[in-house]
């Protein structure tokens, strides 16, 4: 039987698993016998938590097995193991992890064999146990202490993981949206996916370092308990209280003295800024080896200047790339001018353009409770709370247009107006109670978790100001690029979302012989409110200073329009919050698992996982929208997906090869599933074509206000036509009522639809991983793993609306898409040559299902641990990760626009995934040694070498005529006659061939470029330089013992990137010099002009049959293009070193 | 089952799956061009500068034809290779001394053709059209300002945020100094890139007309900066086709904006050799003796030259 399972294991490539048990617990099981071997019924065998006297006891079973499921994290335990007419066996100083079954047998003598009490210590390797099959790591408490992490972010630990990329908290070349995070067990991911993390657009942690007690990031579960994921599973149990009060309090600092000024060898000025970091953490005994607190409350601060780039008073002070400030313009005196004109006039003070700050703020507070209650019951409680906000620039997005060029954050082009800067605030609040009971005699176990997450994410105007209902302006300078912007952020107003997440998990565990069965349910329910109204006072702008005022002011003798307007109004009942998209859901989870130790040295876990979404709220119809057919396709905007069980099944195995633990084979196989980022979701809800209208315009058809049309200067915001909502609900939309519009009396165009296809499913992956861990001379365990994973259920976004290709591209070859759609202001029609199947809608994007992609990596790690003040791993992991689009993104619009392709956008190719980092080498070490009785030192050392980021090369522009701008990858030529260039602009000085020989040499000097030439560039298959980072830590203790208990004080210094600090041309970050290589200027010979008929309506075009025409810019300063990385100068790149300094008192 | 042998088949499912998964994304196979694009259009270079150097004829920086001196054109036009039919703005154009700088203004700058006012857009040429490009004005024009009278040279207009009135030039100066130094120069803010002053491009599009036998076709380009309103005859016969006023101070035409474009349409007289004279107001200031107009031609009869220095000059053009 045994070989046939083997067989069938291997034969199948079904391998694998660790059942990395509990989430916030460990576990301790073992079987207790003679001395003859025989098993011992009735033993009793007490585990001890020293630090706070929690006791677990339990008799053995009849096969003499016992189990403790759910005991503490960390130690150190005492096991004794007692039976009548036998000897006491006592096991010391043993520390189980998180997630962890501590196996621990025991051989008793009787008590005629004449031996004393038998002490033995209770060490296991990490790695070399019969708990590990899946690809997992684990951080103890001492590591996160001492690991460099100047941001004292758990994210620098999680990245210790061999898999890690070399992009934030991503796993395995998978999107960081699909990992979960949990606390004590309880979800506290940001679900709904704006980013990975809860605090993340405000740069806040989500929890301090110090109230952590152990971090786990599991690749590959095989515990079916384990779900919501298809990265990695990210599990942090916070510390505990003791019998003994233990607390520290602690301030950390930083600013621009303590970070590198130079960087590759260029000075390079660090802008004034200021870190703080303090706070304190305390833990102790209400009741004496009953009832257990802890707490922590930090502060992070940090202040940063927005004004960091002045722009040239006069040509005599310029800065090298500032061209807005001529002998007649200092763009400073007209500002100043401006703010009094606004106040004068609208009585709206739009601040300050220069000296001010950006505020980096966050509070984190921890409360935790353990209630043994008795034996066999206990029971936690945790809550914590982080606020956050950080002011962030105006963004450079012009919503539905384009931005201003240029940008709207300060550069030495632009100074905007303090007002245009917003704060953002990620407030988040959980609590979590778990009840762990042993029942029956230790014969069963119940694990009950009970958690409430609620996210409260908010904009404001930067200072936390409330947003005014005022426009948006941008005014451009003499050299075209946006010289001002003033008025509120045109994504701030009315801009919130509020999460909850409510969730229920049980497991149920029976211990039989050889078998260990579970049965349980993980239930979450998510409520969403998200209201986002974007570009809603809307967006002016103008060509000049001059042309706003001469807009704006009716007194001036000159008229004048702006170069640009658009604004979306509410075209529903009730206002902006009537657009809420406000909405819930539930997943329901359902498992049963065996894990089955019948075999000698040989474990097996299988089980199977079905996770149930459900979508719990009705959303309002498009009717309208909803009768269309393209081309066969019903969309169905505000309809829900089908239901649909997802099934996970899982098995995994721990293989003792040679039944002395020196040899161990791992493994598993299953199905992982996880959410989808709700905001996908989300966006189908509210990008209905009911809640908004949308009117935008870069030319003036309109030469006589009308219809409130506010192309002159307004402060309100434009109101829309009342019974649009009503009307696309009962299937009929709004008609076009402007005279002037040529399209008058027709309907008005729905801008774009986000829907969910009928058959969508949440992301699931099948995983299968295999290790072989072996011991190896001098203590050191040498690890070789091999994970593939293979999507089953990716998502996919296609646009229904967007029609097939209607030629092939002239001196190229890729698919040529139709001509612009039309617009309100042009002649409409559903034309033989349009973009869009049905000229009366834009885009209807569609979320959707392939089962196309892939990752897979293999490992090679060594770690040895000599005791537990001394560790050190060293890793390299190759990884390879496909995807049809990327998998990362805060709106489907988004993401569909960033699919770089060949074929079009609904026929993306399978490439390399976004978040890939094929090699990256790891390694990391601590060393903690004590001395002359009052001193300590701790050394701390991580080292990253990896692949730089991915990216695509692409043209500028949108040669396929797909409508999006900027994700055609490029095709490389071989020779000048297989691209036709032109220059660039009047002041281009360069002749055709000079710009040829320029794009020669870029090509031949990058490395993929030259090696692509006569092919297309492939998504994400370029790469920037290797990367080298080392990060250093020490920590110098000096203690005193008073009363037999120990109080430090610590001093620590932190460097970041300590390669750059020898050298400032080491340790560099290095970005693309230009990703989007060449820009489309246009064909040789354009979509032919329809004619109009009778009705208006163009009747017919003809798709170009002309070349594209491009060119290869150079410089700003007119110096060819000729290397294809710059080094990133900006500190939060990590390009720079950088020293944290702090202070710490411990007790 | 030798755990040797386990291992073995461990890894051989393992390269299995390596070999399997490691391989390029598929593409599909471009279709390049094979060969260059052929289109072109044809130029024709006049140097109506009163004052500036002999002058090069540079489209996409490529010298086009031979150097022209002040007051004189090239003879004939000269296709040039372009890469558009008429769809955008990509064709370069731009005028260098032929030797040393141009000087003035530009000192040693290029003129460079702009197409807008803020903007530095290249020309927009078709294949095989014909343009007849003129480098006008003086080298020392300055740098214009923008303006509200119609002189074309008037004076920085200023607005009062305060009040939210534009100033004249006597109302500014009777402001305070505080005062003064809130004022925005309305003028000098969207100028300065387009327009660097000195020598600029007049281009004309041509639709060069098919005269029948025994007749010709001819106009009449103004290109003197200061000679006001002209009149031009050949013989007896008036000129009524062609450009009469300086086309850089028309009305329609923004006087801030480097470059122009425009038309300019023929009207037929008969073949023969005429005295061409021009006139302003009613007043003989320049003439061009004994020029004989071959039938089925096409010409411009054009003046240069500053009145008030007395350096007029008239010539004619054959554009075919």
């Amino acid at each position: 039987m045994r070989r046939i399972l083997l067989f069938l294991v291997f034969a199948t490539g079904v391998v694998s698993a660790a059942l990395a048990q509990g989430v916030t617990t460990a576990s301790m099981s073992g079987q207790v016998s003679d001395q003859n071997g025989e098993p011992l019924p009735g033993v009793n065998v007490v585990a001890t938590h020293v630090p706070s006297g929690t006791v677990y006891g339990t008799v053995t079973r009849a096969d003499g097995y016992y189990n403790f499921p759910a005991m503490r994290v960390g130690g150190p335990y005492t096991i004794k193991v007692s039976f009548v007419g036998y000897k006491e066996q006592v096991k010391e100083n043993v520390y189980l992890q998180l997630g962890q079954t501590f196996s621990s047998n025991y051989k008793l003598s009787d008590e005629s064999t004449q031996l004393a009490e038998v002490v033995i210590s209770g060490t296991q390797d990490p790695t070399l146990n019969s708990d590990k099959m899946g690809a997992s790591s684990n951080f103890s408490v001492n590591q996160i202490q001492t690991i460099p992490s100047i941001g004292r972010d758990f994210r620098d630990i999680s990245r210790l993981t061999p898999q890690a990329g070399g992009s934030a908290f991503s796993f395995g070349g998978r999107s960081n949206l699909y990992n979960n995070l949990t606390i004590d067990g309880a979800t506290v991911n940001n679900v709904f996916g704006l980013n990975p993390l809860p605090g993340g657009q405000s740069n806040a942690t989500p929890f301090s370092m110090d109230a952590i007690q152990e971090i786990t990031v599991s690749l590959s579960p095989y515990d079916v308990r384990q779900g919501n994921f298809t990265g990695a599973g990210v599990s942090a149990v916070t510390r505990s209280g003791t019998n003994e009060f233990t607390g520290s309090a602690y301030f950390f600092f930083r600013n621009q003295g303590m970070a590198g000024k130079k960087v590759d060898g260029v000075n390079s000025p660090v802008p004034s800024f200021n870190f703080k970091n303090y706070g304190f953490r305390i833990g102790g005994p209400i009741i004496k080896d009953k009832l257990f607190f802890f707490a922590n409350l930090e502060f992070e601060k940090r202040t940063d200047p927005f004004y960091t780039n002045p722009v040239r008073p006069n040509k005599a002070a310029s800065t090298q790339g500032a061209t807005q400030a001529t002998d007649d313009n200092d763009p400073e005196t007209g500002l100043a001018g401006l703010r009094d004109f606004l106040i004068s006039k609208y009585n709206y003070d739009p601040g300050v353009y220069k000296d001010f700050n950006r505020a980096t703020d966050n509070i984190r507070y921890v409360l935790r409770l353990d209630y043994n209650i008795n034996a066999n019951n206990k029971l936690t409680l945790r809550g914590n709370v982080t606020n956050a906000y950080q002011d962030q620039p105006p963004s450079t997005s012009g919503g539905f247009v384009g931005g201003p060029p240029g940008g709207r954050g300060n550069t030495n082009n632009v100074l905007s107006f303090s007002s245009s800067y917003y704060r953002i605030n990620n407030n988040q609040y959980s609590v979590t109670a778990e009840l762990n009971s042993i029942l029956g005699g230790g014969k069963y176990s119940n694990n009950l978790v009970a958690g409430f997450s609620s996210f409260r994410d908010f904009r404001e105007n930067a200072g936390g100001l409330a947003v005014p209902d005022f426009p948006l302006v941008d005014i451009l300078g003499p050299n075209g690029q946006n010289m001002t912007t003033f008025g509120p952020d045109p994504f701030t107003k009315n801009n919130k979302l509020d999460q909850n997440v409510i969730q229920l998990n049980d497991n149920f565990n029976i211990y039989l012989k050889n078998h260990t069965v579970t049965v349980g349910t993980a239930n979450e329910l998510y409520t969403f409110n998200n209201v986002f109204t974007q570009v809603v006072n809307g967006v002016y702008r103008y060509n000049s200073l001059a042309d706003f005022y001469a807009d704006a002011d009716p007194a001036t003798t000159t008229t004048a329009r702006p170069a640009q307007y658009t604004t979306q109004y509410v075209a529903v009942p009730g206002g902006p919050s009537a657009t809420a998209a406000k909405w819930s859901a539930l997943q329901l989870g359902f498992f049963a698992q065996d894990e089955y130790t019948g075999f000698e040295n040989l474990k097996i876990t299988g089980g199977v996982r079905v996770d149930i979404p459900l979508y719990l709220t009705d959303l309002p119809k498009n009717n309208y929208i909803n009768s269309i057919n393209l081309n066969g396709e019903q969309l169905r905007v505000g309809g829900w997906p089908q239901v649909r069980p997802l099934i996970s099944p899982r098995i995994g195995f721990n293989w003792d090869v040679k039944g002395d633990r020196t040899t161990q084979l791992r493994g598993g196989t299953g199905v992982l599933t996880g959410r989808v980022p709700f905001v996908w979701l989300s966006n189908a809800v509210s990008n209905n074509g009911l809640f908004f209208g949308q009117l935008n315009t870069t030319s003036v058809p309109f030469d006589v206000t009308g219809d409130g049309f506010p192309y002159n200067f307004s402060t309100k915001p434009y109101v829309g036509n009342p019974e649009q909502y009503s009307n696309l609900q009962n299937g009929t939309p709004a008609l076009i009522t402007n005279p002037l519009d040529r399209n008058y009396g027709r309907s008005a165009i729905v801008p774009a639809v986000n829907t969910v296809a009928k058959n969508f499913k949440f992301p699931q992956v099948w995983r299968t991983n295999i290790a072989i861990d072996q011991q190896l001379p001098g203590g050191v365990v040498g690890t070789l793993e091999f994970i593939y994973t293979k999507d089953i259920n990716a998502v996919y976004l296609r646009d229904a609306n967007l029609a097939d290709s209607k030629a092939t591209l002239a001196g190229d070859g890729r698919p040529l898409y139709g001509a612009a759609p039309g617009s309100p202001n042009v002649d409409r029609a559903i034309i033989s040559n349009d973009r869009r199947i049905n000229g009366d809608i834009g885009q209807a994007l569609v979320l959707d299902n392939t089962n196309k992609g892939y990752q897979w990596s293999i490992t090679a790690q060594l770690q040895k641990t000599f005791n537990r003040n001394f560790q050190v791993s060293a890793a390299y992991t190759y990884t390879d990760a496909r995807e049809i689009n990327p998998q990362n993104g805060s709106t489907a619009g988004g993401i569909f626009s960033s699919q770089a392709n060949v074929l079009g956008p609904n026929r993306t190719e399978l490439s390399y995934a976004g978040a890939l980092t094929p090699h990256r080498v790891i390694a990391y070490g601590t060393y903690r040694i004590e001395y002359f009785k009052h001193f300590a030192t701790t050394f701390g050392l991580t080292y990253e070498g990896r692949s730089g980021s991915n990216f695509s090369y692409l043209y500028n522009g949108d040669p396929n005529s797909d409508g999006t701008t900027g994700n055609d990858l490029i095709y490389i030529p071989k020779s000048k006659e297989e691209i036709v260039l032109s220059t660039a602009s009047a002041t281009d000085s360069r002749t055709l061939d000079q710009i040829w020989q320029q794009l020669d040499n870029y090509i031949s000097q990058d490395h993929y470029l030259n090696s692509r030439r006569g092919k297309y560039a492939e998504r994400n298959a370029a790469y920037s330089p290797w990367v080298n980072r080392l990060n250093l830590s020490l920590l110098q203790d000096f203690y005193v013992e008073v009363k037999g208990k120990r109080h430090t004080i610590q001093l620590s210094a932190n460097l970041d990137n300590a390669l750059n600090l020898f050298n400032s041309s080491w340790g560099l970050i290095k970005n693309p010099a230009r990703n989007q290589l060449i820009r489309f200027l246009g064909y040789e010979q354009p979509h032919t002009a329809g004619t109009v008929g009778a009705n208006g309506q163009v009747t017919t075009t003809t798709a170009t049959t002309g070349k594209p025409i491009y060119t290869f810019e150079a410089n700003a300063d007119g110096t060819p293009l000729n290397k294809s990385f710059i080094p990133d100068q900006t500190l939060t790149s990590g390009g720079r070193w950088q020293l944290q300094l702090g202070v710490r008192y411990i007790f | 089952m030798n755990y040797k042998y386990k291992l073995a088949s461990l890894i051989a499912i393992s390269a299995l799956v390596y070999g399997t998964s490691c391989s390029d994304p598929d593409y599909a196979e471009p279709v390049p061009a094979t060969s260059a694009s052929n289109l072109s259009a044809n130029f024709l270079f006049v140097n109506a500068s009163p004052d500036a150097p002999s002058l090069d004829l540079f489209i996409n920086n490529v010298k086009s034809g031979n150097s022209v001196v002040s007051g004189a054109n090239q003879d004939t036009y000269t296709a040039v290779p372009i890469v558009s039919n008429g769809v955008f703005a990509n064709t370069n154009i731009r005028a260098k001394a032929s030797s040393g700088t141009i000087g003035g203004v530009l000192g040693s700058s290029d003129l460079i053709y702009r197409a807008g006012n803020n903007n530095s857009n290249n020309f927009q040429a078709s294949a095989n059209a014909y343009y007849t490009i003129f480098a006008v004005d003086t080298t020392d024009r300055v740098k214009p300002l923008r303006t509200l009278n119609a002189s074309s040279f008037g004076d920085t207009t200023f607005f009062n945020p305060p009040t939210g009135k534009q100033l004249s030039v006597v109302e500014r100066k009777a402001l305070s100094a505080e005062a003064k130094a809130k004022l925005v120069p309305l003028g000098t803010i969207p100028l300065g890139s387009s327009d660097p002053g000195g020598v600029r491009f007049l281009v004309l599009t041509e639709t060069l007309p098919s005269p029948a036998a025994g007749k010709v076709s001819v106009r009449f380009i103004h290109l003197s900066p200061d000679a006001g309103t002209l009149t031009a005859t050949l013989g007896a016969t008036s000129v009524t086709s062609g450009i009469f006023s300086y086309p850089m101070r028309f009305p329609t035409f923004t006087p801030s904006v480097g470059s122009r474009g425009t038309t300019a349409g023929f009207q037929t007289i008969d073949a023969g050799t005429y005295d061409a004279v021009v006139k302003s107001a009613g007043n003989e200031v320049s003439r061009l003796d004994a020029q004989t107009l071959t039938e089925k031609s096409v010409y411009t009869v054009y003046i240069t030259g500053v009145l008030k220095d007395g350096t007029l000059k008239t010539s004619i053009i054959k554009h075919k």
